[in-house]
């Protein structure tokens, strides 16, 4: 008899085993019966082949989502959040700027308290908690008044500061003489004359001059004057011509001359262009009633009133038909200063 | 109008097609394709489940395998890897069905259960034989399960599973080895290893 081989349970060759042979005969019944089954060519079941594929890159997308959410999430926390009274960083741009009568050489902290001057050959830069810088220039004072988590304040005694922020609104407070300069999500240059006129240039988002008895906000390429005693006057563009600027500038400064201030504004309406329609929508708030009837027709020939709202309603400068207005002179809004995300750039 | 999602290279797939064309052609949702994979394939899984649970559930999850492997076709990493791959499927539906319905006795209790029963006939000594062979280390059961039930050679064992032929031949030995000595037949001294 042959001797059975290992070769067998190997690969069936050789002489069989005949134990093995009995475990396959009894085994048998358990095998498989490989026929297709039916689903494999379901046309149904395609959907949930593709449908699973998709999710499968669906779930790879939200994940990566979601971890750009936390990633940003902690970036605009670290930007935007600033440990109370932290000192700021200042860099000397030009000649030998001083903090507390100290020369900045290089680099230097800036306390609150500290006064930072400026001389005739000068510059330096302040970097505003973590939020923007505001550059000092020549002939300047500024002074550090306060700095808390997410609100600064500044204070410009006199010359001038280029500042570009990009922070949510009202992040950083300006003091002037004569008017306190909110940013609004902003990059703007502010100058301050030593007897306390300032002047408000606005080159990205939005700016608010306020006193406690009025404010404006001044947006995108327009400017705005604060004087002392009178505070904010009335905002206009920087292009508007010669003529109209110096009869806003009139009208502003002469408020309890009637007879000046009538001039003033025939020589405003008579030299508004479609632009300056945003110097006449502020005109409302200041003319007495009577008067603002006729700025509202030089208004409409510029921009109709917004549909939903009266002329009464305007005249009687009723919120919501303000805001309308607002909206209808397409300058776009504070609140879109996320938007100005160019003004971050410069870092 | 579903016919129109059908992909249209069935025609070049035949029973010749290499196994990553097969791959490649069944991802982009080729069902000839994913049926020729699953003629070739469908005996090692069967083998694979039966190494671990009780051949009542089998079939059902053979089924479960195929479709879980053929919604997630866009996971397999390497066209060249589908019988591994599908494998480890295979093997972790088994746990799972496993952990979730403990209905299958530990196998020795399985095997004695049938045993004390004295059910005559080839099917007791089938079911007997099988639950020995599940009693066995991993390595051991699977490979002679493939070899014994589906009657797989070594050869073919290793190229499905994606073992080397040299891993399966041992664990045929030392599994056979070990299943004679459990099942009291022949006492044979082979050493192969």
């Amino acid at each position: 008899m042959t001797e059975p081989t290992e070769d067998y349970l190997w690969d069936k060759s050789g002489t069989p085993d005949s134990e093995i042979e009995r475990l396959e005969s009894l085994l048998t019944q358990f095998r498989s019966e490989s026929q297709q089954p039916v689903w494999i060519h379901s046309p149904l079941l395609y959907r949930v082949e593709r449908s699973s594929a998709k999710r499968f890159w669906l779930s790879a997308a939200l994940a990566l989502a979601a971890l750009a959410l936390v990633t940003v999430t902690l970036a605009i926390r670290a930007r935007f959040e600033w440990r109370p009274g932290d000192p700021w960083k200042v860099v000397a741009l030009n000649g030998s700027p001083r903090i507390a009568g100290s020369f900045v050489k290089n680099r230097a902290d800036f306390s609150v308290g500290q006064a930072l001057v400026t001389d005739a050959a000068s510059r330096a830069r302040i970097r505003v908690a973590s939020l923007g810088v505001v550059d000092v220039e020549p002939g300047s004072r500024v002074r550090l008044v306060a700095t808390h988590a997410t609100r600064h304040q500044i204070a410009l005694d006199y010359g001038t500061i280029s500042a570009r922020m990009w922070a949510p609104p009202f992040s950083l407070a300006v003091d002037t003489p004569s008017a306190s300069l909110f940013d609004l999500g902003c990059a703007f240059t502010l100058h301050v004359e030593s007897g306390g006129y300032g002047t408000v240039y606005v080159t990205s988002g939005w700016v608010e001059f306020e006193t406690s008895s009025r404010s404006i906000i001044i947006p995108a390429g327009a400017e705005a004057v604060t004087r002392p005693e009178l505070g904010p006057g009335t905002p206009y563009f920087s292009d508007a011509t010669p003529a109209f600027k110096i009869a806003v500038s009139t009208f502003d400064s002469h408020p309890k001359d009637d007879s000046v201030r009538a001039m003033a504004l025939e020589s405003v309406l008579a030299n508004a262009r479609s632009h300056d329609a945003l110097t006449l929508l502020s005109l409302l708030n200041r003319v007495p009633l009577p008067k603002r009837a006729v700025v509202l027709d030089r208004l409409v020939a510029f921009v109709p009133i917004p549909d939903g709202y009266s002329r009464e309603a305007v005249l009687n400068l009723h919120t919501d038909a303000m805001d309308a207005y607002w909206a209808a002179l397409h300058l776009g809004s504070p609140k879109n200063w996320l938007m100005n995300w160019k003004d971050v750039l410069i870092y | 109008m579903l016919l129109l999602l059908m992909p249209h290279s069935a025609h070049a797939i035949s029973e010749l097609s290499p196994d990553d064309e097969l791959v490649r052609a069944a991802r982009a949702g080729d069902r000839v394709a994913y049926g020729e994979l699953y003629r070739r394939y469908a005996p090692m899984v069967h083998g694979v489940l039966l190494a671990r649970i009780a051949p009542d559930y089998v079939d059902d999850l053979l089924q479960e395998v195929f479709l879980k492997a053929m919604t997630q076709m866009t996971q397999l990493r390497e066209d060249d890897h589908f019988g591994g791959w599908i494998a480890a499927i295979a093997r972790n539906r088994a746990t799972d069905q496993y952990r979730r319905t403990r209905e299958m006795q530990s196998t020795d209790d399985f095997a004695t259960s049938i045993a004390t029963r004295g059910t005559p006939g080839s099917h007791a000594e089938a079911r007997i034989a099988l639950a020995t062979i599940q009693s066995l280390p991993d390595a051991y059961r699977e490979t002679l399960a493939l070899r014994l039930v589906e009657g797989m050679t070594g050869p073919e064992i290793a190229n499905r599973t994606g073992l080397t032929p040299e891993s399966v031949r041992v664990n045929l030995h030392r599994g056979m080895k070990l299943l004679r000595e459990r099942l009291g037949i022949g006492k044979r001294d082979v050493n192969h290893d």
